[in-house]
Formats: C-alpha cells, structure tokens, sequence
C-alpha cells in the first residue's frame, strides 16, 4: 500500500446553522496536487461530533464562492455527510477520533484545475441542505486533504 | 451420545453448536428468500409484519419486559434519548428476574455507536435482522415470513427511488396503521422521496466500489463507507430527532427493520462479488447476545454470521458490484520483521528510548548490518509504529529518530531523523470494545544504509521517541509495538 501524506488541513471546524467555509492550511495545495501522478486524493473528515442531531445532511463542496447557492450538478461537490453517527454527549470522547469519512475527491479536484478554478488556499464549504437544528453544535476535529 | 432434547436445548441454548441450533429451530430446509418491499411477495409479507408489530406492543401478552416486545427490540438498538438504560431497568423490572438480566446484556449494544470497533457495525445489525425476523416468524405464527427490504435506491425514473412503501403511510387503515410513525420529516409520509431537493445522491450505493472490508489507508472501507454514508443518509432523510435520524429513537420506527434489511443485501452482493470480510480472530469470534424466537438468550459469534447462505436465507435479487478491484501484487513480499519491540512503550515529557531486537527467528543470529547489506533491491525497509493508545490527546507530536546518539554536540539529529507521529485518535479502550487501529509506517532504507555505511547502525536498533514541546500531563501516551521491517 502506498504512503499516504497530508497536503493540507482544517483542525476543530464548527458548522454553523448556515454554510461554513474553511480554508485548509497547506503550502501550495494547487501546485502539489499538480503533481499528483497516479495517486489519488482523498477528503478525510475525523471526530465528527454533534450534541443533539442536527436532522440535516452537509455537502460539501471545494473553492464554493462566499454566498453562492450550489446548483443541482455543481462539480464541486465533493462528498456528503450525516451526523447521524456522530458521537453526542458524554460519548464523545477521543474514540471519535478514531473513526474516518473518506472521499475520493481526485476527479473533482482534477476537473478544478482544468477550469483553471484551483486556487490557493483550497476551501471546504459545508453546504446544509434543510434547516439545521439551531442546537445542535456540530464540529469536526479534522478536515484534511490526503494523497496516497 | 444422549439425544438433545428441548429441555437441554433451552437450557443451553447459549451453548450449543450454532448450527445444531438453526436446525432445531426447524430452519435447516429450502432457504428463506427475502424479497422487496415492494414486489407482490414483500407486499404480502407485509401484512404479515404489520400484524406482527401490532402484537409485539400489545400487553398482557407482550409487556414491555418481554424480550419479544417491541420496546424490548427497540431498546436492544438504544433505549429511547428521554431516559437511560438503568432509568427504564428500574421502571420495567421493580424486581430482579431472568428477563431483566436478558435486558441488562442486551440494551443499547447496537454497534459501533458508543465508540465500539467500526467492523461490528455490518454483522450485529445482521444478527439483529436475523433475530428479529425469527421473532416475527413465531408470533405471527406465519413460518414462511421473511423481512422485506427497502430499496430506496433503485434508480431514477423508478417512482419507487427514496420513497417509503406505502404500506408505511396508511395512518388509519385498520391492518397497516402500526406501520405508520408521524416523527418522520416532512412529505415522507406523503410518499415524497426521502432525497427530494438534495443535490448529489445521497441514497448511491457507492460504497460497493470499496474493494476492502476495513479502512486501507485513505480509504475508509466498505463497512465503514456505507455506515457513514448511505446507511446514515437514509436515517438522516428519513426521520427526525425523535424518529429515524436519531439512534436512540431509530428503532422503535418499523421501517428502521426493512431499512437494515436492505443495508445487510448490499452486503451481501459486496461479498457475492468476491470481495473479503476480515479473517482475524478477534472479528471472528466475537459474539453478540440477542434474544432468540422464544425469547431466549442465545450467544451469536460473528463467524457465524458471514454467509447468508449458512444462515438458510437469501435475496430475491443483489446489487450489482460494477467496478474491478486491482489484484493483489504477485510480486509482494509479505513484511518481515528484522527487529522488533513488542513491549508497551510508556512515553513521558522527555526523550524515550526504546531498543529493538531480532524476534525469534531462524536468521535471529545473522547480525542486522548483515541482512541490511544483503537487502534485496527490489526490497524496502520500514519502521512500523503500531497500537498507539492515551488516555487524552497529548496535544504534541513526537519525532523519531534511528539510533540517535545520547550526547552528539555538533552533530545534528535530523541525520537519525526518521518522522513523526501524533496520538490524534487514539483513544484507550473502554467498555464494549475500541481499541487501537491505528499505525504509522517509515520508509527508512536510504536511512538505515546510510548509518550502516558509517558504522552507526548496532544489532539492536534504538529508536528515540522525543516530544516537540510539552505533552499534555494526563495523556499517558503508550506505544504498543516498534518494528524495523523488510518488504
């Protein structure tokens, strides 16, 4: 198996009732993932956590411009997460940690950068789609970009 | 040999051979075939389900302590999120009894929510189903019953995609009404589906793509995938916090049945396509306890629950597996261990070292310098960190270092310089499982020829495991096993 290296991360982000964008630290993501070569990219979220449901699923999308409303088919769309899983309460403890959301995002990434629209720094948006639960205080411990 | 006979067999039922049992219970005949909910067949078996709910909620023949009831089911997932475990075991059993023992085993081990390993998650919920669908079977008194599934991801244009059957929806029809639950969200009750104005696909079956059970690398794996992914966007989408979206209230909604019937078909077609379920013995025998159509405990063990086929039941129909899994390299050379610490490794506030030595081996005397000098080109070597466990995040990273001198003034450290790890997830175990999985892996052959040419590489390779900055007092960071390793 191939090592898998980091290019870039977000740590403890809080989701927000509306979309949350955040940028992952990482020196030159854009020209790194340029010379990606045969490996593959991959979206990890870890320790995700939640206090109460938040009754909504996330999507998430790369380099989503600040107020805009993703359309049906955007091609930054990277993946979809639920918190339904998540650890709430007094459960969540460092196990959370432990347990992964992988997206394979190479294509997505790759398509950016033919439309010229990969920049630095590389952004998540978490994209709510319905009204989240107003008390439900969501974060995840770790956004990170990983190649392998 | 004496012939069982019933009193020995519900005496022990725990104890006999699993497959003694399911013939016992008269299942070793023409297998089951679950089928759609929404085929002629799942349609009929749901009226059978119906009725069956209906009984299961209805005292004095099912009280809530009966480990047939509903409650007793629904609990088994999680007690429901107004209470606790002990709150409702005090308030259902005032007084001690065989029932309430069953209760205490098994309320609220629905795996892997409460930090449990993730690799459970497929088999318990298929001992459920399974356990479930025999309690079906007896108190309805319809021998043929099987669950049907929701497939909710039957493609677009089908009507059927992301739509709750109808049997479902019929709030005052006089045989389906104990399917209805009003806490689903908003138009799922009307037969809108269930994905209505989300962008993407979040009911893809996409998870049948992952070519391994367990987390390999970046790649979370099947299991994992489709827990996190599909499974959870159907609870999600389904219901609310109180209802389907939330675990502690998931099961008490008779569609959670059909809902897990269907997650436990796409297993099914993963491995019908080939694909592997873990072989360790620690998944294998792991065992689970449910309560069986009698009401009675009974131990389930994972390896019993692998095959369907073992387990006398199958699918009108799989899901296709599209996509190739590349095959194992022929050419891999299966990891060797040259030297190894398997002893816990305690770290602290300083530099740690740790020595590592030949394990038993026919080549134990050959000396390391030897075997590396002898490394075959195609060969590389790794210093494989495994079993990290602290109590708390130690909030640091530590730097490696291969053979790195006690006192080197002008020499710097980075030419031992190996990499560093971090204890991000790494959780001790507690109650119900955990666990570490976690493992880092360092190529350090340049490294390791580099210090043999200069004389600096011994027999027993010391690693140093040194802090960058304060690690956090209460974190007890332990490493479990060091090894150089040849692959």
């Amino acid at each position: 198996m191939e090592p898998e290296r980091a290019l870039a991360r977000a740590e403890k982000v809080k989701l927000a009732v509306g979309p949350t964008t955040v940028a992952l630290d990482g020196p030159g993501v854009a020209s790194r993932i340029n010379a990606l070569g045969s490996r593959r990219l991959f979206l990890i979220l870890r320790g995700l956590r939640a206090s109460q449901p938040p009754g909504v699923l996330y999507h998430l999308y790369f380099n989503l411009p600040q107020g805009a409303t993703p359309a049906g088919d955007d091609p930054r769309h990277a993946g979809i997460v639920n918190f339904y899983a998540a650890q709430t309460g007094d459960a969540a403890s460092t196990d959370a940690d432990r347990i992964f959301y992988s997206f394979d995002v190479t294509e997505v990434v790759q398509a950016l950068r033919a439309r010229s629209q990969l920049r630095d720094p590389l952004t998540v948006t978490f994209y709510p789609v319905g009204g989240p639960d107003p008390g439900a205080k969501v974060v995840i411990s770790r956004v990170e970009l990983v190649e392998q | 040999m004496a012939p069982f006979t019933r009193r020995t067999f519900v005496a022990g039922a725990a104890a006999i051979p699993f497959a003694l049992w399911l013939e016992q219970n008269g299942w070793a005949q023409t297998p089951f075939v679950r089928y759609d909910a929404t085929s002629t067949q799942g349609k009929a078996m749901l009226k059978t389900y119906a009725q069956a709910v209906q009984t299961m909620r209805t005292p004095p023949g099912f009280t809530e302590g009966n480990p047939r009831s509903w409650t007793f089911q629904w609990y088994t997932h999680m007690v429901k999120g107004s209470t606790t475990k002990t709150a409702e075991l005090a308030r259902i059993y005032p007084s001690p009894s065989t029932w309430k023992n069953l209760a205490t085993e098994m309320w609220n081990t629905c795996q892997a929510h409460l930090g449990q390993p993730e690799n459970y998650f497929l088999p318990w919920h298929r001992m459920f189903v399974f356990y479930f669908e025999s309690i079906i079977r007896k108190v309805s008194g319809n021998t043929t019953f099987t669950l049907p599934y929701w497939n909710y991801s039957v493609s677009k244009p089908d009507p059927n995609h992301g739509v709750i059957p109808p049997e479902f929806r019929m709030q005052a029809d006089p045989l389906f009404a104990p399917l209805f639950v009003d806490k689903r969200n908003p138009g799922v009750n009307s037969g809108t589906p269930i994905d209505q104005g989300q962008p993407d696909d979040p009911l893809s079956t996409v998870a049948l793509q992952q070519c391994t059970y367990a987390p390999s690398g970046s790649q979370s794996g099947f299991c994992a995938t489709l827990d996190f992914g599909l499974h959870g966007n159907v609870h999600v989408l389904t219901g609310n916090g109180q209802n389907m979206g939330s675990v502690p209230w998931a099961a008490y909604d008779p569609i959670f049945w059909l809902h897990h019937c269907n997650i436990d078909r796409l297993w099914a077609s993963w491995n019908a396509a080939g694909r592997k379920n873990p072989t360790d013995s620690t998944f294998l025998n792991k065992k689970f306890i449910f309560a069986d159509s009698d009401g009675n405990r009974v131990e389930a063990t994972i390896s019993n629950f692998l095959d369907i086929a073992a387990l006398n039941y199958k699918y009108d129909k799989l899901e296709p597996v599209t996509n190739v899994c590349p095959p194992p390299s022929p050419t891999a050379a299966a990891p060797r261990k040259l030297v190894t610490r398997a002893a816990p490794i305690a770290l602290g506030v300083g530099p740690v070292r740790a020595t590592l030595s030949a394990p038993p081996s026919p080549t134990a005397t050959v000396p390391l310098a030897t075997r590396i000098e002898n490394l075959p080109a195609d060969h590389r070597l790794y210093i494989v960190v495994k079993d990290l466990k602290a109590d708390v995040q130690p909030e640091v990273l530590y730097h490696l270092y291969l053979e790195l001198p006690a006192q080197a003034p002008g020499q710097t450290a980075t030419e031992h310089y190996v990499g560093n790890i971090n204890f991000f997830g790494s959780g001790h175990a507690h109650e119900g499982g955990g666990g570490a999985d976690k493992f880092y892996s360092f190529d350090v052959t340049g490294l390791a020829k580099r210090l043999k040419a200069k004389g600096l590489l011994t027999d027993k390779a010391e690693l140093t495991i040194a802090p960058a900055g304060q690690p956090a007092s209460e974190a007890r960071p332990v490493i479990g096993e060091v090894s150089l390793v040849e692959q």
